[in-house]
This record gives C-alpha cells, sequence and structure tokens, in this order.
C-alpha cells in the first residue's frame, strides 16, 4: 500500500492529466483556451450538487458534470466562433472568470463560503482509468478525420476552410471536448477534495492548465500529459527551494518560452520517437509492416 | 446623488485610463498583451509607499521616484521577457509574451512579497483629506488630485505622441513595423521607449490609487490588470483615444453599479463590458478591424 | 556602390535564396527580374536588413553592412521602396513625406527638400494633408518614391513598382525613374514586369529559384532567347 501522501499526489496528477488533456482539444485546434477552470467548476459543482443534495449515483454525476460543462462549452464557444488570435485567449479568460464570479453569488452552493462534505467517491484507480481512456482517445483522434481538421485549423484556419473544412463543426467539437472532459476532471476533484469553492477555480487554475499543454508540449497529445505530470511533481522536487519556488517556476517558465517554445515533447520529437520505435519492433519481429495511408 | 456617483466613478475611471494607456501604447508597437503591465503598476505603488515612508518625499518625489522606478521595472520586463523571443523578419507570436509576462508576474508578485510581506499595507498619507463642497457634490482632494495629475500626464502624453520624433515613430511602428524599419526608424529602440512611457504612467496609477485607497498590496496588480485588459478591449487595442475615454466610462459604470445594484457585482462588470464587447464588436468601440 | 556577395537566405527549412552575388556601380539602373517566388524580395529585404542571410557578406560604399542593423543601413543612403508601396495609412501624405526624412538631422533642409522634393508631384502637393486613402495606386506609388527621395538615398531600391497598376501610371513611374538617373541617384529595380525594367535599365540580372541564372547588359537580355521566352512573352 502506499502511502496517503504519494496517493494524494498521484489522484492529482492523474487529474491534471486530464484536464491537460481538456485543454488539449481545443489547444490542438488552434483555440488555446484560458477558461479551463470553468468548466472544471461547472462539472465540480453539479456533480457535487447531485450527489450530495439528491443522493445521485456516483457515475451518474460524474457523467451529468462532464454534461452539463459540455452545455456550458457549447455556449461559450458560440462567441469563440467569432473571433482569432489573442481574442480567444480573452474572450475564455473572460468567460471562465465570469463562471467564477456567478457561483460566488449563488448562495445554495454555498457563495464564496463554498460546498463542502461531498462524498469522498475518487479512487486512485478510478482516476487513471479515466486518464486511459481519454488519452487512447485523444490518440485514436489524432489519426481521424476530425483529428486532422483539428491540425489544418491550427496550422491555417483560413487554409483549412478553402480545403473544405466546416470551421463551425469543427471549432464548436473541439471545444465542447475539451470542455466535457474538464468538467469531468472537476467532477473527480470535487469527490476528491470533499470540499469546493469559486476560488479554486481561478485565473491562476486556468493558466496552469493551459501551461500544462504549453510547457509539455502542444503538437501532440503526450506534450500535456507529460506537462501535467511535471507540473504535479516538481513543486514537490524542488520543496527545499521555499518560497523561492514560485520565482524559480517563473524564470523557467521564461526560459522555456524563449529557448524552447514548442514544449517539451514536440511534434517532431513525437515523430522521431514513435518511427524510431516502429521501426525497432519490426525488426524484433514484434508487429508486423503496416502500409500507411 | 447620480452626479455624485460619477464624480466618484470619473476619478476611479481616471486611474483606469492611465493604466489602460500603458497597455494600449505596448499593444499597439507589439501586438501583444502585456499582463505584468499590472504588476508593473504595483511596484509604482510600492515604491511610491517606500519612497513617502523611509525618503520623507513630497507627492512630486514620489511621483517622480516611482515613475522612474517603474520605467526601470518596465525596461527590464521587455528585455528579459519579450525582445528574446523577437525573431527577425517575423512578427512575435501572441501566445509566447503571453507566457512569459505571466512568468514575469509571478517573478515580480514573489519578489515584492519577500520585500514588503504578503498582507495589505496602509499607504502613507502625505495630505489631510478633506472635502470641497461645489454646492450640493463634494469632491475629495485626492480626487481633484487623482483628476488633476491624470489629466496632465494624459495631456503630455499626447503631445509626446503627437509631436515627438518618439511619437511619430511610434505610430509608424504601430501601423507596420517592416515599413517603420525601412523608413530608418529604429524599431527596437522605439518599442523600449514606449515600454518606458507605459511603464512610467503606471507608476503614476500606482501612486495615485495607494493614494487614495489609502492601501497598497502585492496583488492589487492582478485585479487592476483586469480592469485594464476590459478598458483596451472596450476602446480599441492600440487606440489612445479608446483607452482614455474608456478608462473613464469603466470607472463610472462600477461606481454607478455599486450605487444602483449589488456591490458584489462591481468586479463582474469589467467581465460583463469584455465578453459584451468580445460579442459584439470585438475590435472595440473606437477599434477600426 | 554596393556589393552582394554569395548571400545564402533561408526561411526555417526553405532555402529562398542560394548563392546570390551581383554588384551596383554608381548612377546605374540595375534591374533583377524573376518570376514570383524566385527570391527577389527576400534578396532586397537581406540587402536592407530585415533579413539576415546565413552566409555571404553585403557591401555598401565600402561599408560591410551584412550585419547592420536595418535604420542604420537606411542611414548610409541604401533606402528601399517595398512592395506595396506600403504608405502609412493613419498619417496624412505632409507626414507620410516627413517620415521619409526621420533619420535626418538637418532639420532645415528637410523644409526645403519637402518643397522641392516631395512636391515635386503636384498631385502630392494638392493633397498634402489629405489622408493617403484617397490616393489612387499611381499616386500612392509616387507618395512611396517622393518618400524615399526624402531621405536622401545613394541607392534606391524598388520592389516591383508596376505592381497593380494601370498602364498609364507604369509609363509616369518609369519615367521617372529615368528622370532619378538624370539626377544621379543609383537605382536597383526588382521588378517582375520584365519588358520595362529591362528597357529602362542599364544592366541585368535574372534570379531563379534563388540562383542568378543570367547576367548581362540589359539590351543583350532583351534579345536573349531564354529571356525572351520565360518573361517577355514572345511567339514562337
Amino acid at each position: 500500500m502506499i502511502s496517503p501522501y504519494l496517493e494524494s499526489i498521484l489522484i492529482f496528477a492523474g487529474i491534471n492529466i486530464i484536464l491537460a488533456l481538456g485543454n488539449f482539444f481545443p489547444f490542438s485546434a488552434g483555440l488555446p483556451s484560458l477558461g479551463q477552470a470553468g468548466f472544471m467548476a461547472v462539472g465540480a459543482y453539479i456533480s457535487g450538487v447531485l450527489t450530495l443534495k439528491f443522493s445521485f449515483p456516483f457515475f451518474l454525476s460524474l457523467l451529468a458534470g462532464g454534461g452539463a460543462a459540455l452545455f456550458v462549452g457549447i455556449l461559450v464557444g458560440l462567441p469563440v466562433l467569432r473571433v482569432r488570435g489573442i481574442y480567444i485567449v480573452l474572450v475564455t479568460w473572460a468567460f471562465g472568470e465570469a463562471i467564477r464570479v456567478i457561483l460566488l453569488n449563488i448562495e445554495y452552493v454555498g457563495g464564496s463560503g463554498g460546498m463542502g462534505g461531498i462524498y469522498p467517491s475518487t479512487t486512485l484507480p478510478l482516476v487513471y482509468l479515466i486518464a486511459l481512456i481519454v488519452a487512447i482517445f485523444s490518440m485514436r483522434l489524432r489519426n481521424s478525420r476530425l483529428g486532422r481538421a483539428f491540425q489544418a485549423l491550427e496550422a491555417d484556419q483560413d487554409a483549412a476552410e478553402s480545403m473544405g473544412i466546416d470551421l463551425t463543426k469543427t471549432k464548436m467539437t473541439a471545444f465542447s471536448f475539451g470542455a466535457f472532459v474538464c468538467g469531468i476532471g472537476g467532477a473527480l476533484y470535487a469527490h476528491y477534495a470533499l470540499y469546493v469553492e469559486p476560488s479554486n477555480f481561478s485565473f491562476s487554475l486556468s493558466s496552469e492548465i493551459l501551461f500544462f499543454s504549453i510547457i509539455g508540449g502542444g503538437g501532440v497529445f503526450v506534450g500535456p500529459i507529460v506537462g501535467a505530470i511535471i507540473f504535479t511533481f516538481l513543486p514537490e522536487v524542488f520543496r527545499f527551494l521555499k518560497d523561492w519556488r514560485v520565482i524559480f517556476f517563473g524564470i523557467v517558465l521564461i526560459g522555456m518560452m524563449i529557448l524552447r517554445p514548442q514544449g517539451i515533447i514536440s511534434r517532431d520529437f513525437y515523430n522521431r520517437c514513435s518511427n524510431f520505435l516502429r521501426s525497432f519492433l519490426l525488426r524484433k519481429g514484434l508487429i508486423e509492416q503496416v502500409d500507411d495511408h | 446623488m447620480l452626479v455624485q456617483q460619477l464624480i466618484n466613478g470619473f476619478a476611479l475611471g481616471c486611474t483606469y485610463s492611465l493604466l489602460a494607456l500603458g497597455y494600449t501604447l505596448i499593444f499597439g508597437v507589439l501586438k501583444i498583451l502585456n499582463i505584468a503591465h499590472g504588476d508593473v503598476f504595483m511596484v509604482g505603488a510600492v515604491i511610491a509607499a517606500n519612497l513617502i515612508l523611509f525618503a520623507r518625499a513630497n507627492f512630486l518625489f514620489a511621483l517622480i521616484g516611482s515613475m522612474i522606478g517603474t520605467m526601470i521595472v518596465g525596461i527590464l520586463v521587455e528585455r528579459l521577457t519579450i525582445r528574446p523571443l523577437k525573431s527577425e523578419g517575423r512578427p512575435l507570436l501572441p501566445l509566447p509574451p503571453l507566457i512569459t509576462t505571466l512568468g514575469a508576474v509571478w517573478v515580480l508578485e514573489e519578489l515584492v512579497i519577500k520585500i514588503v510581506g504578503a498582507q495589505v499595507q496602509p499607504f502613507p498619507s502625505l495630505y489631510q483629506e478633506m472635502n470641497f463642497n461645489f454646492g450640493p457634490f463634494a469632491v475629495s482632494l485626492s480626487q481633484l488630485i487623482i483628476i488633476g495629475v491624470s489629466f496632465f500626464l494624459m495631456f503630455c502624453l499626447h503631445l509626446v505622441v503627437a509631436k515627438t520624433k518618439w511619437g511619430k515613430g511610434m505610430r509608424a511602428v504601430a501601423e507596420n513595423a517592416k515599413t517603420a524599419c525601412l523608413l530608418g526608424i529604429n524599431v527596437n529602440g522605439t518599442i523600449l521607449i514606449t515600454f518606458a512611457v507605459a511603464s512610467a504612467l503606471a507608476g503614476a496609477a500606482g501612486l495615485l490609487v495607494g493614494l487614495s485607497y489609502r492601501a497598497f498590496s502585492p496583488f492589487m496588480g492582478v485585479e487592476i490588470g483586469l480592469k485594464g485588459f476590459a478598458v483596451i478591449l472596450f476602446g480599441g487595442m492600440g487606440n489612445i483615444w479608446g483607452a482614455m475615454v474608456g478608462g473613464l466610462i469603466l470607472g463610472m459604470v462600477e461606481i454607478l453599479s455599486v450605487g444602483y445594484l449589488a456591490s458584489s457585482f462591481r468586479d463582474a462588470f469589467a467581465f460583463g463590458l469584455m465578453i459584451l464587447i468580445l460579442l459584439l464588436k470585438p475590435a472595440g468601440l473606437f477599434g477600426s478591424r | 556602390m554596393l556589393e552582394v556577395d554569395d548571400i545564402y537566405v533561408s526561411y526555417g527549412h526553405i532555402d529562398a535564396v542560394r548563392g546570390v552575388s551581383f554588384n551596383i556601380k554608381k548612377g546605374e539602373i540595375v534591374t533583377i527580374i524573376g518570376a514570383n517566388g524566385s527570391g527577389k524580395t527576400t534578396t532586397i529585404n537581406t540587402i536592407s536588413g530585415i533579413l539576415r542571410c546565413k552566409k555571404g557578406s553585403i557591401q555598401f560604399l565600402n561599408k560591410n553592412i551584412t550585419r547592420m542593423a536595418p535604420h542604420n543601413i537606411v542611414q548610409l543612403g541604401l533606402v528601399q521602396i517595398p512592395e506595396g508601396r506600403e504608405i502609412l495609412t493613419t498619417l496624412s501624405v505632409r507626414e507620410n513625406l516627413e517620415m521619409g526624412a526621420y533619420c535626418r538631422k538637418d532639420k532645415k533642409r528637410i523644409q526645403q527638400d519637402l518643397e522641392e522634393t516631395g512636391f515635386r508631384f503636384p498631385v502630392l502637393k494638392e493633397r498634402s494633408k489629405q489622408p493617403t486613402g484617397t490616393l489612387s495606386g499611381g499616386e500612392q506609388q509616387m507618395l512611396a518614391i517622393a518618400r524615399a527621395l526624402m531621405a536622401r538615398p545613394q541607392l534606391l531600391m524598388m520592389d516591383e513598382p508596376s505592381l497593380g497598376l494601370a498602364p498609364l501610371a507604369v509609363e509616369n513611374i518609369y519615367q521617372m525613374i529615368r528622370q532619378l538617373k538624370k539626377e544621379d541617384i543609383t537605382i536597383l529595380l526588382v521588378e517582375q514586369n520584365a519588358k520595362k525594367a529591362l528597357l529602362t535599365a542599364d544592366r541585368g540580372y535574372v534570379l531563379e529559384s534563388g540562383k542568378i541564372v543570367i547576367s548581362n547588359d540589359a539590351a543583350n537580355l532583351l534579345l536573349n532567347d531564354r529571356v525572351k521566352e520565360a518573361y517577355l512573352g514572345a511567339e514562337k
């Protein structure tokens, strides 16, 4: 059995992985979102309310949390459709904060005092199961038609449109996937922390989630996963820095952007690794030659 | 009393305008949002407070001191977090500077916390607060100072942008950096001076806000930072008049909302405004895109 | 006056210019012709300092300008009129002209020059306070040239001056170019409109895929079969 401390970190890492992938969906379609904490909040609160006040079974409220986040995601996605570039960041930021402020004013869920006493339904295996499902989904998505549409959008929106890609549908899909997954992440968080308040879901959390993709590498789904893991474990590893930690991370952030803006796992790096792996396994006769399409 | 609220809002709005001007100047020449600008404002307040407390500075000294101090900090931010991102011939992508300036925010805030502590602290007072009555309305001394200094600075800025070599160069760079290069304008130097001017304005705003709220803290930058964004979005990013007018409008709207609606909605107004503008006219009220 | 020696310029992995060398002597009009994407604008932007070459060197007036900052290059007297003219629309006609003299320090002569040089185009003089949006394509090109002249250039580089202009306007521009030559201004003309360019220039270079494939006197290039076929629309 592992220590509660380690278990706690692992669960946070798992939830962060889910959130990171949740941010990755819109990010990989060229929609960098600074509002994912808002969707997380929706998932957390809705699922919390359902289990706490309506005694819903956990899995149902988990899905309902995700579903509610999905719904909000569609609402937020509408204005996001109409803007480009830096404005997307601003719109998502504004909405993320708006959600937080709205929650702050709803007495039913405790307002600024938050909502507590949520049943501890989140377990380590569950978190990683869900993380695995989302990760596999991301992997399959990459080679699918939709995934390629995302990549085209990210590279050049106008070119993608002239190739016949339905911008509205694609962007909306990317955005709602992201909202749904972040909602699930939020629900898992709520049932682990047992207490949620609006200030948990602030701009700093949204920016952290965005960092998972940016530092880990936004070109490929492995990047955000790596980013999430690093972000969760790094503060522990650097605990000895004490209150110089934040300054250190700030400098690392700046340094990364200057020296390696494509993130740790760049698309290039991933391709080279997987090609190497594939040819290695081929030579060992462990897999068969498959024609690339 | 409506007019009284408007006066209060106007004074508040002046500080927003000063801050928004900084954002808009920087956006104009670099086409990026400098998230660290709000913290430069905060540093201004901290410097001013310390100058008054420990150097017995009077208003003018504190003002000049904080403006110079923030100028230096602003230049450092530009040199360390933005300049290294530029690669020749290609314009800056929007995302990396966002990240690096965010990193700068972390560093600045933590450094300030180390030096002055994390709590809200009282801002030393420089004068006896008093009210001037104009018939049924009252204007406090603080408000008069804020409005006076802000308008003076904005007027100076207007002159500088319209008449000086830097000002003309800045306008050229803001429109088309490559052509500005070809005209012999030192683009990097112009950007540096723009940062210096923008930061100095933020420093002044820091002093003014500190004086009128009688408090300062390392976290005051983040709050007002968002308001600054809302203002430039509203007024048009890169548009100087938009920043000035937008700030005043936001100030008045906020105070009116506190007076006529619940006070917890006050901050929501900045967001609400942002969202509304982004939905209806993303280029801002005075924007042109 | 200008010596470009074996420069290589690339955008990321794409090599746009691969080993280009040429020179320009004082008082000449030299033209570089080539199709779209052949590397003309890349070359001219590298000379202006906006892009950096990986290899090679550029000398202007016997000074090494390979690594010089763009604004310093302009101060030496090497002025580019970019493709598409790039007039500053937030400034009036007069202010655009004044911007041309940005790096000059002699205030009095700038005023004088404004009258002589800037307003040698009567159209510009008429519209001096107007915003530039009211100018036609040809007039904008005149403004761009006048603006460049305000910098008192030793070498004027023009990137596709005839682009998007009606034939009459093009003729006006080229008359202007010939006039400038008489005033002892050296000119580098980068053009897709090969015929006009070769009729006006003294010497020419043909650029294809980032390399210079032919270099000769302009008169000879006009008679060259390859040039005729590819660039002059000759009938077979």
